[in-house]
């Protein structure tokens, strides 16, 4: 299994804030990585870098290199950067006023993925089945994505992302504000994205990180503290720190 | 307690309508004489010129005219800019002229009109020599368009952040962000320009200086001049001739009803 993101010496400062310190990451292709660590360790900023998205917050300023597939993202485009890096939000944030069908045909029409309406409902119906909402909303397509439910607006999240065929899918906290059930058919569909696409899921929850992830990595105050193969961290982690954090245990 | 709770409810009640009756004295006056006379003259109230001083009561139809088309060129004029300048301080919030927009556009809001009207004078009438219905529509677009980009602004920043980054996270290109902001934001947009354009249709000050009080020209073109009816009203009024009163008390109403068909719309969008 080959290095899709590769990540060496990243320092992230959020105007005075140093906040990611020397981070050094690999990303294994057709994995499922999962991220921990204390609340304001920098796993948010972490993943915001991966996909630019924290150069829209103006007080970012980064350094360091950030490898996919190779190339630095830096000198990537940053629109097709996005595309093949898709973001899922902690809290579900579909265009609330757009229809079921919009929120994914939306981004697919814009970057050109496909034209004919025949090719975007496909497209609209596949991502759909693989963020498992399909049979909830299949008769109603038209409906506002406002009025769904949050979980249901968080697996159409997932659509809209899945549907620009990315290779990652970042995924921020993505069943903190969700049901439990709901948050079950998440983790259930993204041990089966693997096959198609690597995932990083930040979670708090050790026990979701031990029933999805390949791979744990912990963040502790900006630094990379540990990482290693998910079965490796839970059973003999090398750093109390991370005994405490990602098993929850008191030290 | 009880009896202290009886004396506040009974001040305030008071207060409420010791502010309230000018109110209710204008609209009532209004609505006695206005309705009067558009019973009495009908729909061709709204077509025929206003009329010479001690003849009949006439109509507004010159001066709506002018207020129709300079409130339309001016809000073709300023709905776009205000619209775009409300954006650009949203989406570049730290750039050097938005900065100074922000700083701005309060104090625009609060500047007082008949200073846009001398400012168009000095800037348009002068130097052209003529009065306009073009310079009056102009002024008008100052006044309106901080109100709609205040509003624009503040419908942008009403939207949750996450729907903006949602949105960039899908490759999406600035123009295409906008669009789905836009669509998110629609209700909030249409009220704000429905605010602007309520704010310059009663507007009086800056007509003054920029266009004509000879109301019975019709609008002929936009290089020249045409009455405008709050204007109509403020000199009618003013005047010794019952006649004119009685026009301006018609007028008063109509421009009221025209105010109040756009206040009954921005709630109806506000609601949505
Ligand atoms: N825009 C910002 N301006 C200033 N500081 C920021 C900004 N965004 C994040 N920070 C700071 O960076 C640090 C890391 O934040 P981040 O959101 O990455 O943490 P996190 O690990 O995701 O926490 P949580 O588990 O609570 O989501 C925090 O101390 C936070 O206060
Ligand atoms: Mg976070």
């Amino acid at each position: 299994m080959g290095v899709v993101l590769k990540v060496r010496g990243l320092n992230v400062w959020m105007g005075k804030k140093w906040v990611l310190k020397d981070v050094d990451l690999d990303v294994y292709r057709n994995s499922v990585l999962a991220i921990m660590g204390p609340s304001g360790s920098g796993k948010s900023t972490l993943l915001r870098v991966l996909d630019r998205i924290i150069e829209l917050d103006p007080e970012a300023r980064v350094s360091g290199t950030v490898e996919f597939d190779g190339r630095s993202i830096f000198s990537m485009d940053v629109h097709k950067l996005r595309k093949k890096i898709g973001m899922v939000f902690q809290k579900p944030n579909p265009f609330p006023h757009m229809s079921i069908y919009d929120n994914i045909a939306y981004g697919v029409r814009m970057n050109g993925m496909a034209k004919d309406k025949r090719s975007i409902d496909d497209v609209v119906e596949s991502s759909l089945k693989k963020a498992y909402l399909w049979e909830e909303v299949k008769g109603e397509l038209k409906k506002k994505a406002g009025k769904l439910s949050g979980g249901q607006q968080q697996r159409l999240c997932i659509a809209r992302a899945l549907a620009l065929n990315p290779s990652i899918l970042l995924m921020d906290e993505p069943t903190s504000m969700i049901d439990v059930v709901a948050a079950r058919k998440i983790e259930e569909l993204v041990v089966n994205l693997k096959e198609e696409l690597t995932v990083i899921i930040v979670t708090h929850n050790p026990l979701q990180a031990a029933r999805i992830s390949d791979y744990v990595a912990f963040l502790y105050d900006g630094r990379m503290v540990e990482e290693g193969p998910t079965k490796d961290i839970f059973t003999n982690p090398k750093n109390s720190l991370t005994e405490k954090y990602v098993l929850g245990k008191v030290v | 307690m009880r009896a202290k709770d009886l004396m506040l409810l009974l001040a305030s009640g008071f207060g409420t309508a010791l502010a309230l009756a000018p109110l209710i004295l204008i609209l009532w006056e209004e609505f006695t004489i206005g309705l009067q006379v558009l019973m009495e003259k009908g729909l061709s109230f709204l077509t025929e010129a206003p009329p010479l001083p001690g003849g009949g009561i006439g109509g507004i139809g010159t001066v709506l005219q002018g207020t129709l088309v300079m409130v339309g060129v001016g809000s073709l004029i300023g709905i776009p800019i205000g619209f775009f300048s409300g954006f650009y301080m949203y989406e570049f919030p730290t750039d050097r002229l938005a900065k100074l927009g922000r700083s701005l556009i309060d104090m625009m809001v609060e500047f007082p009109t008949i200073i846009v009207g001398v400012v168009v004078y000095l800037l348009l009438v002068v130097p052209t020599g003529r009065l306009s219905t073009l310079a009056g529509a102009f002024s008008l677009a100052i006044i309106e368009i901080p109100y709609v980009a205040t509003g624009v602004l503040s419908a942008f920043e009403s939207l949750p952040k996450d729907i903006r980054e949602g949105a960039y996270a899908l490759g999406l290109k600035r123009w295409e962000v906008m669009k789905v902001l836009v669509g998110a934001a629609k209700s909030g947009i249409l009220t704000s320009i429905l605010i602007g354009v309520s704010k310059i249709v009663g507007e009086t000050a800056p007509l003054l200086f920029t266009t004509t009080t000879s109301f019975n020209l019709p609008f002929r073109s936009l290089l020249k001049p045409v009455g405008a009816i709050p204007v109509l009203i403020y000199i009618y009024a003013a005047s010794p001739y019952e006649n004119w009163h009685l026009n301006a008390w018609g007028a008063s109403l109509v421009l009221t009803l025209m105010i109040l068909a756009l206040y009954i719309s921005t709630r109806a969008f506000a609601r949505r």
